[in-house]
């Protein structure tokens, strides 16, 4: 398999550009506040009426959905892939493991700008948010982000 | 699944699939609020200080994210991930303290048995007909015991206690005792059956940070945390795995034999204990078995050396990852120096092996830690002249002559026909008896460096390069050896703890790059533990 020139700019580029209602969680989320963490995926929370524009977005970069925006829909989450891998949640409400809802557009509202380059910013959810993300799937490696996520938030604490 | 994937797609699709295995909502609960020791926590601060003073912009950290996942993530983290079957790891091995286990032979036949993994036994009940004698008749052999899970033998067992019932028969109702080790037999394995071997080490968890564990999880679900080790063409695994807790070495090749694998993983142990800081030292049991059939068929439990199992902070090189991160930021070193590499280890371990003599030396290192401030200095100093023996009797090494050879050869020669003529025309027949000899050997090692030389030469010749504080600290060695009794006040008993972490750091030095590491040093002379910032030196 050629590896593919993807280029991550690129990648918020054109999501920026687009004007998807996005968020970047997971751990290239954490990454991007600090915390060292290893991953080779993206993740991203994308509004469910934006799909279409999302993926139309990514298409020159040669990333293309699993499912069909209905499917997607129904399902509440859908992949776009070629070697790189991004994983997209849809779902407009979601719970966490604690029981709590997480709704797509209160996380939106509270969101935090990061600016990754000059002129390409990416939206990422707050890091009390995100903490509640990584709540989702009860996997153990986001109960290591968690911790990690915890120590940030002690370490800006004035 | 030993070797590192080389399809990215395939690769990505095992780290997925290994990594996103849910935990229940208790686990991942108690996962969560897991209490942290205040270094692990600074540790983990460590790190995202030097990660967010290492890539300042989210633009540097998203590129070296893209590029980790590219160049580390794929080909060095998957290389160390493997995916086990915790449950098969763990109940392969029997709980010895709940097996039901009746004496065979006399004079404990159908006595009932507890024994735990340290090989101490007692039978609670024993018969009447045991009282008297016992100490005497049983001193030290085996005991052959049944229980449902196979045959169990107490190897070189001996009675330590004999309680006396209050009955007025005055029976001894209680005996305990303790066995070199204690062997479960669980049918045979036949000449050429291929064999599986492993060896599990009741741990006591003082820090994980220092193994490679992408995926790694403590939550005791399962684990990837693993450690691959290669001496010549034997693969040595280490794996953690987060309940017992327990290290596992395994070995997946066929052909070795039991004492064989003993024999490499008790040179791991050691060499692992004395370079992580975790203690690798504890009880153990072997496990032999069937790798066709996946059976154990022969478990052996031994006993540890408890007083090592506690681990230690004096490293003698970087281990977890914030201190390789710092090391490699104060020395400017490249950034795959950033990693403990197991080629290196393995390297390490092979030399160990081919020396089993380092062994000891090794052992003082590790005993000197636990000891009281003044004896470590002393151990320390015999330890730096076992090394030194060790190479001496190596032939790799030689101490080097004050003068050559070519030119001392008939030198001793004219000093001892001078010799013979003094004897013959001064010396009485006594004078001869009493020094003949001392004067011979006196002229015989004219040649030889003093004992200072002799100290410094097995640097010269690794070419290990020694700070003038250390140079400084090995001439005190003998100080240290015979006992340096400082003054009341506070500063020299400083003074005394420097020295012997200065003489530490050397023996270190000597004894790393005679291994073949390479890589960043602690030099604890400069800082001691827990004092931030660390202080490193390069080999």
């Amino acid at each position: 398999m050629e590896a593919s020139s993807f280029e991550p700019i690129e990648l918020f580029r054109s999501i920026a550009r687009s004007g998807a209602r996005t968020l970047l969680i997971g751990r290239r989320a954490l990454i991007l506040l600090g915390v060292p963490v290893l991953t080779a995926d993206y993740d991203f929370w994308v509004h469910g009426d934006d799909i279409l524009r999302f993926n139309d977005a990514l298409a020159p970069l040669d990333l293309f959905p699993n499912r069909s925006p209905e499917e997607a829909r129904r399902t509440g989450r859908y992949i776009l892939e070629n070697d790189e891998h991004v994983d997209v949640l849809v779902a407009a409400n979601i719970s966490t493991v604690t029981g709590k809802l997480l709704r797509f557009d209160e996380l939106w509202q509270r969101h935090q700008t990061l600016e990754v380059v000059p002129g390409v910013a990416v939206a990422l959810p707050t890091v009390e948010d995100l903490i509640a993300t990584k709540e989702i799937a009860h996997r153990p490696k986001d109960a290591q982000d968690i911790r990690l996520l915890r120590m940030l938030i002690d370490m800006e604490k004035p | 699944m030993s070797q590192p994937p080389s399809n990215p797609a395939w690769a990505r699709l095992e780290l997925r699939t290994a990594a996103e295995q849910p935990l229940s909502t208790e686990e991942f609960q108690r996962y969560v609020e897991a209490p942290m020791t205040p270094e692990e926590r600074e540790n983990e601060l460590a790190l995202i200080r030097w990660f967010k003073r290492r890539y300042p912009t989210p633009g540097d950290r998203l590129a070296y994210s893209h590029h980790a996942a590219e160049d580390l993530l794929l080909p060095l983290e998957l290389a160390r991930c493997r995916r086990i079957d915790m449950n098969e790891y763990l109940g392969i091995l029997p709980d010895l303290g709940q097996l039901e286990a009746i004496g065979e032979s006399e004079p404990f036949t159908g006595c009932r048995f507890l024994i735990g993994w340290d090989g101490h036994w007692e039978v609670a009940n024993a018969p009447p007909h045991l009282a008297g004698g016992l100490l005497l008749d049983a001193p030290e052999r085996d005991v052959i015991l049944q229980s449902t899970s196979g045959r169990l033998v107490l190897e070189g067992a001996s009675v330590t206690h004999l309680g006396r019932s209050i009955s007025p028969n005055e029976v001894y109702t209680a005996v305990k005792g303790v066995a070199l080790g204690v062997r479960l037999e669980r049918g045979g394995l036949g000449q050429g059956q291929r064999r599986f071997f492993r060896c599990y080490i009741k741990s006591e968890r003082q820090r994980l940070d220092w193994l490679p564990c992408a995926l790694g999880d403590f939550s005791g679900t399962w684990t990837l945390s693993w450690l691959p080790l290669r001496v010549q063409d034997t693969a040595l695994d280490l794996l953690f795995l987060a309940q017992g807790p327990y290290f596992v070495f395994e070995t997946r090749s066929a052909d070795l034999d039991e004492d064989r694998f003993t024999q490499l993983v008790t040179s791991a142990r050691l060499l692992l204990t004395y370079l992580t800081g975790e203690s690798l030292l504890g009880d153990s049991c072997v496990v032999v078995g069937d790798a066709v059939l996946g059976e154990a068929r022969r478990f052996r439990w031994l006993q540890g050396l408890r007083r090592e199992r506690r681990g230690h902070p004096y490293t003698p090189i970087p281990v977890s990852w914030s201190s390789r991160c710092e090391a490699q930021e104060t020395l400017g070193l490249p950034e795959r120096m950033r990693d403990l590499d197991p080629a290196v280890l393995s390297r390490c371990l092979a030399k160990l092996d081919a020396q089993q003599k380092l062994g000891a030396v090794i052992d003082k290192l590790i005993e000197c830690l636990h000891v009281s401030l003044g004896t470590m200095g002393a151990l320390l100093a015999v330890a730096l002249e076992g090394l030194i023996a060790v190479m001496l009797k190596s032939k790799e090494f030689k101490q080097p002559s004050l003068i050559a050879e070519e030119r001392w050869d008939p030198t001793l020669k004219a000093l001892l026909e001078t010799l013979n003529r003094a004897e013959k025309e001064h010396w009485s027949e006594d004078d001869r008896e009493k020094a003949h000899t001392r004067f011979l050997k006196g002229l015989e090692r004219l040649n030889d460096p003093s004992n200072q030389e002799k100290l410094w030469a097995p640097f010269d010749w690794l070419e290990v390069h020694l700070r003038r504080e250390e140079k400084e600290a090995i001439k005190d060695r003998n100080k240290l050896l015979h006992g340096w009794i400082p003054d009341l006040n506070g500063r020299d008993w400083i003074n005394v703890h420097r020295r012997e972490r200065q003489l530490y750091t050397a023996i270190n030095k000597l004894l790393l790059k005679y291994l073949g590491y390479e890589g960043p040093i602690m030099d604890w002379g400069e800082s001691p533990p827990h004092e931030v910032p660390r202080a490193f030196q390069q080999l």
